[in-house]
């Protein structure tokens, strides 16, 4: 190496400028080198790179934390994610952000099998929504801190712990002390408001304060909301509360310093109380106590909030509409294509909403097609129990769909739908292996004993082997007319 | 023999005495119980009344399991009955109070019934206008909103 004297940088072999380019931040190397020379914005776009995104120790450095709460500073966070997902092309395994909201974590959700470390804080708008697909798709995930993100219930973290079976730390606390102080050195115009005593207050308040500006002067309220000295004993030595989920035990104290945020809007006796700020968890569970009908005609309509929940896919999982038919009295009236078509658009919008987790479907319903229970077989492989029973226009050309994509089917109900033939069920018999169940009627009792006992009955029998029963429901008449 | 007791303090500051084996039908206290013993709990977010409703409903259902006591527990037939006119009796602001603090208290048989009695209240109504109503809800759809949901999701019968 003789002595140059301009060194030409570029030359440096890849792996040192890996080296030196770790060093920094990601916004450092953007706003830099990336923007050097080209072998220079190779390098910066190495998946290498691209395997972690932690924006904290932006944050913290950060001077201007007011503009942080503003939807702009969101959609800034949100591109950023966006931009380092796409560059990773997957590879992504540890994500520290901040102010992102549901979109942006969709989109990581999607494109992030490999994700081990996900950190969403003082995220407020983040919901169940988005932290239901990072559940289902990142199952790698082992560490998830959603500190002061408030919109994620325990029913979120309830899905990550039944589909991520690694993770092993879980972080959710309000406000570290550290931030507080920040927080009030550099608000300047929430000067009314003393932020020791919004120690516990979560970021949904804050930003609550934040966007309010002058309408603060209510700290009395917040005093008695939380009383610092008891929640510091009660907090005990507990670090800054972060939480390990480790053996289960520390979860309640964050859920008890939670649940104080989430109780702050009920201060004080109402006459009114505001029932669109139940818990999502909460008012889940009083729609589940609905059946399918109560809630679409009732709590969907009512407001924003409330049709949102109903949409849910928990809540979608069964379409039984036995109850349904069984109560009305308007039986002639089934046998029109227009009411063959509401049936259909049931179906429909029901599978839409169950996102693909549809279990059981009893469509009793005189007269659902075709069309819908195709609908059915594209949509819904986790499909254990079908009843399509009094469709007469229902033929091979569906079944043999719901044969060949349904093979979780375990109950099979046929019942005077006259076009299920007996190809039909031998299909179904071929390729549902777990099918124990099977209601016919109009099937003779020869046919049955057939069915159940001759081993020269076709291989479909001898799939057949888990079947346990076949019913042979009263034959009700078939009022056709 | 007397039994151990732990305090609970309202956010009124007012403190309840309740028998532990009462208290620790919530997850949460006898969490804290464990965690901070010969403590007074500081429920600073439920009202005195509230406390006072779920301990009535705590104590109706503690378990007695050391077999010793004389106030036997009730039979599951009388429990729901008793239930029933436990929520029939509290009013639809406190009815949200009730279940918040279930919730919050970790109380899951408590926060069954509440659950149960606000889903049967959503049933009673006839339209969405009467649920609005009831719960004091302010509509933020527009009618034509309402209309394309009628729509999506409409329902057979």
């Amino acid at each position: 190496m003789g002595s140059r004297v301009l060194p030409d940088w570029t030359e440096l072999t890849p792996e040192c400028l890996l080296d030196i380019f770790s060093r920094l931040s990601i916004w450092q190397r953007w706003n830099g080198p990336m923007l050097v020379c080209k072998t220079w914005a190779n390098i910066c776009q190495d998946p290498y790179f691209n395997t972690i995104l932690d924006l904290e120790a932006e944050f913290l450095s950060s001077e201007d934390s007011n503009h942080w709460w503003s939807p702009e500073f969101e959609e800034k966070v949100d591109s950023t994610i966006r931009f380092v997902v796409d560059q990773s092309k997957g590879s992504l395994k540890e994500i520290r952000v901040r102010h992102c909201t549901d979109q942006s974590l969709s989109y990581v959700a999607e494109r992030c099998p490999n994700l081990e470390v996900l950190g969403v804080t003082y995220s407020p708008k983040v919901t169940v929504e988005s932290m239901r697909k990072i559940a289902s798709n990142c199952t790698k995930l082992k560490e998830l801190d959603i500190s002061c993100s408030y919109e994620i219930s325990a029913y979120c973290i309830e899905l990550v712990g039944t589909s991520c079976k690694n993770i092993h730390i879980l972080k959710r606390n309000l406000m570290p002390p550290s931030e507080i102080t920040r927080l009030k050195q550099q608000c300047t115009y929430v000067q009314g408001l003393s932020f020791e005593t919004l120690g516990n207050v979560d970021a949904h308040s804050i930003s609550k304060y934040m966007s309010q500006g002058i309408d603060l002067a209510k700290p009395d309220m917040v005093n008695k909301m939380v009383d610092e000295a008891t929640k510091k004993e009660m907090l005990g030595n507990g670090p800054n509360g972060n939480d390990d989920l480790h053996g289960g035990m520390k979860l309640p104290i964050c859920r008890d310093v939670c649940k104080v945020s989430t109780l702050f809007a009920h201060m004080g006796s109402r006459v009114h109380p505001d029932w669109t700020e139940l818990p999502p968890e909460c008012l889940l569970g009083i729609f589940s106590r609905l059946s399918m009908g109560q809630r679409r005609n009732g709590p969907m309509l009512v407001c924003k909030t409330w049709k949102n929940l109903c949409q849910d896919p928990s809540l979608n999982t069964t379409l039984d509409l036995e109850a349904e038919f069984l109560s009305s009295p308007d039986s002639i009236y089934w046998w029109s294509p227009e009411f063959e078509e509401k049936v259909s658009s049931t179906i429909r919008s029901v599978v839409h909403q169950s996102e693909g987790g549809l279990k059981e479907i009893r469509v009793s319903v005189r007269h659902c097609t075709d069309q819908s229970l195709s609908y059915v077989a594209e949509r819904c492989p986790n499909l254990e129990v079908l009843g399509v029973t009094y469709s007469p226009k229902v033929t091979v050309d569906s079944m043999r769909k719901i044969a060949s994509n349904c093979t979780k089917l375990k109950e099979l109900d046929i019942s005077c739908s006259y076009l299920i033939s007996g190809e039909c069920i031998e299909i179904v018999g071929t390729n549902c292996k777990n099918i124990h169940t099977l209601k016919r009627n109009l099937m003779q009792t020869s046919e049955i004993v057939r069915y159940l006992t001759s081993d020269g009955v076709t291989n479909s029998i001898s799939s057949l082997k888990n079947l346990k029963e076949i019913k042979k429901p009263d034959l009700q008449c078939y009022s056709n007319n | 023999m007397s039994k151990k007791m732990i305090v609970l303090k309202s956010s009124e500051g007012v403190s309840f005495v309740v028998e532990e084996a009462v208290a620790r039908q919530s997850k949460i206290i006898s969490f804290l119980v464990e965690e901070f013993p010969d403590r007074e709990l500081p429920l600073t977010n439920m009202t005195s009344e509230i406390l006072r409703k779920t301990i009535e409903y705590c104590k109706k259902h503690v378990v007695e399991d050391d077999g010793g006591g004389d106030s036997s527990s009730s039979s599951s037939g009388d429990l729901k009955e008793w239930d029933v006119k436990f929520v029939a009796e509290i009013d639809q602001p406190r009815l949200m109070d009730l279940l918040m603090a279930a919730n919050y208290l970790d109380i899951p048989s408590l926060l069954d019934v509440t659950c149960q009695k606000v889903a049967d209240t959503i049933a009673a109504c006839n339209d969405e206008k009467e649920i609005r109503a009831t719960f004091n809800i302010e509509n933020d759809f527009t009618e034509e909103e309402v209309e394309a949901i009628r729509m999506e999701n409409q329902y057979p019968i």
